[in-house]
């Protein structure tokens, strides 16, 4: 039997994509194919934009109240299918059940966020700015968003926009990864069920083609994407160009410094749910350990001790504690890191290369991997792996260790393990980095505050989530009036 | 096995709850008096097992999640056997209380986050308190 093919969502209908170009969509822990997604053309692209234009007229016009209804409908949908979606998360993705959990709580938080757009729109005024004049700020919907999604968590980032550009009146469409397009399908099934006029949320699934078609598209006002840095940047670039408002989250290379006055066994903990959470495919991903003064010898041996003991394998089984990589390209480029950080001289101290998983054969599975003696410069330090590898780098004070985080072109994210709050405060304030963690392996912002970005992580001005995703999805305006 | 993630422990305890509905409902058949204490026990099981997924569902986010040791699964199996009359169905039923409530208690301590800790503790307290009737009645 063929695996059936994901069809766009365009004003308010299902509809077949007539483009050739297709590609399996593949469980990376079994190898099965689960559907076939097309490569949407620019003409599907530009359907998609034009019934999210006129959709747009009449959406901008509907209270915010009314908007903000249709985000409690979602969120309830969300919840009453929430295992369903995390199942269907592990199966595209690969990552455990309890991370797709999280994913999906995660998602409905920025949900949960949009629900509350009467307020967050609110604007202010003053009276008599002159005598008998009066001014009022107010925030204004601008008309129709796009959103370039990753593969890494396909319930979630979609979900950081939408939500709350729909909500401000904004209209939409989705591009998920054509790696992993199934967990968007699904909360499209749930999201035709918030009474949401047709037009007002759209899906085309795609690649670089339909990417291309939004960014040039002059009816897209905005593009939010997240990826890879390298894309990022061409993506800002071009659509800033087209007269967009943009903002793109790149990759990172996040440093996790452990001072040695940190609490061994709680940081051991945190440091493997940063390292190899997702199987280290996130962009807060913890992949270099710097290691101050006498705490590496005690930290490296706990660490490889319990990296050695996770057990790997297909994340539909509850205790599976670390998934495949989602692509054999992906297997390939990690297996080739590991290679080269032999090469440049760092010491393989655990290598994910020898874990099986006699079960699932076809998997893409890498274990954890650790390398000592990393030095900034190598490769497996300065690079983006994207895998469960982490380097470890030995420095003699802390401010080598601040030095050495300060190193990296990427600023995304970047945490302190300490029991000394003079550290923990300098760390926080002189780090560039978006995301700052003390004591907490993943820095990940909840819904109500921006997702942070820095240097070659983060182009644009307005981040994902929070005050900032009302400030990207409305535009200002300031009106003085007299009246005689 | 080990329950060695947030995960693997919930769900255990949602298919315990489920257990223990199961076999109150079968008990209360031929538990004589005690029919309608184990009638209540089932309703309040399935109650229970709700409660475990509303745990699992709003309490996981990825800071969280860290790998978990120390719990073996097999030492908390319910394996419950099918009552046969009143007093067997009494034997079982503070067998598995007992169990239960061993699980909760030490369990609970190993999940790092306070809502389904303190969930775990009030189930223990439960299964404390019906163990209390339960050997009530079997005097």
């Amino acid at each position: 039997m063929s695996a059936k093919i994901v069809k766009n969502y365009i004003n308010g209908s299902w509809v077949a994509s007539k483009s050739s170009r297709k590609q399996p969509v593949l469980n990376p822990a079994t190898g099965e194919t689960l559907a076939e997604v097309p490569l949407s053309t620019a003409a599907e692209v530009d359907r998609a934009v034009q019934a999210a234009h006129e959709a747009f007229q009449e959406w901008r016009t509907t209270p915010p109240y009314t908007r903000a209804r249709s985000m409690f409908k979602f969120k309830n949908l969300m919840e009453e299918h929430f295992e369903e979606l995390s199942r269907l998360v592990v199966q595209e993705n690969g990552k455990t059940i309890d991370e797709a959990r999280g994913e999906v709580r995660r998602s409905i938080e920025n949900i949960e966020l949009a629900a509350g757009i009467p307020q967050q729109m609110m604007g202010y005024n003053l009276e008599d700015v002159a005598q008998g004049i009066d001014e009022t700020a107010l925030r204004q919907p601008i008309g129709v968003f796009a959103a370039i999604n990753p593969f890494n968590f396909p319930a979630m980032v979609p979900l950081w926009f939408l939500p709350v550009g729909v909500a401000c009146g904004n209209t939409f469409i989705v591009k998920p990864s054509p790696l992993t397009p199934l967990s968007q399908e699904f909360v499209f099934r749930l999201l035709e069920d918030c009474d949401l006029p047709d037009g007002v949320v759209n899906m085309i699934n795609g690649d670089e083609e339909a990417v291309n078609a939004l960014i040039d598209h002059p009816d897209v006002r905005g593009i939010s994407f997240v990826g890879s840095t390298k894309v990022a940047k061409l993506v800002y670039e071009r659509a800033t160009r087209n007269g967009k408002r943009v903002q793109a989250q790149g990759g990172a290379k996040n440093h996790m410094v452990v001072m040695p006055d940190a609490d061994l066994p709680k940081t051991i903990g945190a440091i493997i749910g940063s390292a190899y959470g997702c199987a280290g495919q996130r962009c807060l991903a913890g992949s270099v350990m710097v290691t101050v003064g006498d705490a590496h010898k005690p930290f490296m041996e706990a660490l490889a001790d319990a990296a050695s003991k996770l057990r790997v394998g297909y994340g539909l089984e509850e205790t599976t504690q670390m998934g495949p990589v989602v692509t054999q390209q992906a297997l390939n480029r990690v297996c080739t890191y590991i290679e080269r950080g032999q090469t440049e001289g760092a010491k393989l101290v655990l290598d994910g290369r020898k874990t099986q998983v006699k079960e699932h054969p076809n998997g893409n599975f890498v274990g954890p991997t650790i390398f000592d003696n990393a030095k900034p410069g190598m490769s497996i330090v300065t690079d983006e792996i994207f895998g469960p590898v982490l380097s470890v780098i030995n420095v003699p004070d802390f401010e080598s260790a601040i030095d050495t985080v300060e190193l990296s072109r990427y600023g995304n994210a970047a945490s302190i393990f300490t029991s000394n709050g003079r550290y923990a405060r300098d760390f926080k304030y002189r780090v560039r980095a978006g995301n700052i963690g003390v004591n907490i392996g993943v820095a990940a912002p909840i819904a109500t505050f921006p997702f942070g970005g820095m240097k070659d992580s983060f182009f644009g001005d307005l981040h994902g989530q929070g005050p900032d995703a009302i400030n990207f999805f409305t535009d200002r305006k300031v009106v003085i009036e007299r009246w005689f | 096995m080990s329950l060695n993630t947030f995960g693997a422990i919930v769900t255990f305890a949602i298919d315990l709850e489920g257990a223990m509905q199961r076999f109150y409902e079968e008990a209360s058949a031929v538990g004589g008096d005690a029919a309608e204490t184990f009638e209540n026990y089932a309703k309040k099981s399935a109650k229970r097992r709700q409660r475990l997924i509303a745990v699992r569902q709003d309490n996981v986010t990825e800071m969280v999640l860290e790998p978990i040791s120390g719990l073996n699964q097999i030492d908390y199996e319910p394996n419950a056997a099918t009552p046969t009359d009143r007093a067997s169905a009494l034997a079982e039923a503070i067998r598995l209380e007992e169990r239960a409530e061993r699980f909760y208690t030490n369990a609970g301590p190993k999940l790092n986050v306070t809502e389904p800790r303190r969930a775990f503790q009030k189930l223990a307290q439960e299964n404390t308190e019906r163990l209390v009737e339960l050997r009530d009645l079997a005097r």
